[in-house]
């Protein structure tokens, strides 16, 4: 299977999208888990697989507007200010896909995705302000 | 942890702009009315726990399996597509 860069992919039509990724307090509960790579397999182009680069731990990411066409994340004033969003900036929102079940049982976290700031690469694992709207395991298929 | 009584129609301010009102007492349950600013996130605790519990379900020990997953992935959702 080739990986490919994401610079050099445009499957995602995802505007933006950094190579490594800063999470500042990890993915609680995994808090020393800090900086992640991404990478897009051309065999699964609509996921991308995070991959720790300090340890053995990886993660598949889906685009959550790819999920569900009505998904409207609300993200608190804090969490903005922790990625040093600015009002102009268009953040990059990715959900996490939770294969654990097997890929036909594949659910995705709505209510807490990854927020990213795609200029500096800084992400979090946020919980929605308007978490109470959205699935913490959304069947993907 | 501050622990206070109210009963039924009574209130709570917290800072200056939330109220917490308990609006009904009903045997075991309490329905509660929280008039904050829309930035305020409000939300039952246990969906903090089931958020990194979820992370945990989710964590792949190894890229390598990742990758062998995201294969498995592809070719399911591939013929869920071909079906529809």
């Amino acid at each position: 299977m080739t990986t490919t860069a994401l610079e050099d992919t445009k499957i995602l039509r995802l505007p933006l999208v950094p190579q490594q990724l800063y999470f500042a307090a990890g993915l609680p509960p995994f808090v020393d888990a800090r900086t992640y790579r991404l990478h897009v397999e051309e065999d699964a182009p609509a996921f991308l697989r995070m991959e720790c680069i300090d340890t053995e731990l990886a993660f598949v990411l889906i685009d959550p507007f790819a999920v569900s066409g009505q998904y409207r994340p609300e993200f608190s004033d804090k969490d903005i200010e922790e990625l040093e969003l600015q009002s102009a900036d268009k953040p990059l929102v990715l959900a996490i896909v939770n294969l654990s079940r097997g890929v036909r049982e594949a659910t995705v976290n709505l209510a807490g995705p990854l927020l990213i700031n795609p200029k500096n690469g800084k992400g979090k694992q946020v919980v929605l302000v308007n978490a109470a709207q959205y699935s913490v395991r959304q069947s993907l298929t | 942890m501050l622990v206070l009584s109210r009963k039924e129609g009574e209130t709570l301010l917290l800072g200056d702009d939330i109220e917490i009102r308990i609006v009904r007492i009903d045997g075991d349950h309490i329905r509660l009315g929280i008039s904050a600013p829309q930035s305020v996130r409000i939300l039952r605790g246990e969906l903090l726990a089931d958020i990194r519990g979820e992370t945990v379900s989710a964590a792949i020990p190894e890229g390598a399996h990742a990758r062998q997953l995201l294969q498995l992935l592809n070719k399911q959702t591939q013929s869920v597509s071909a079906k529809s």
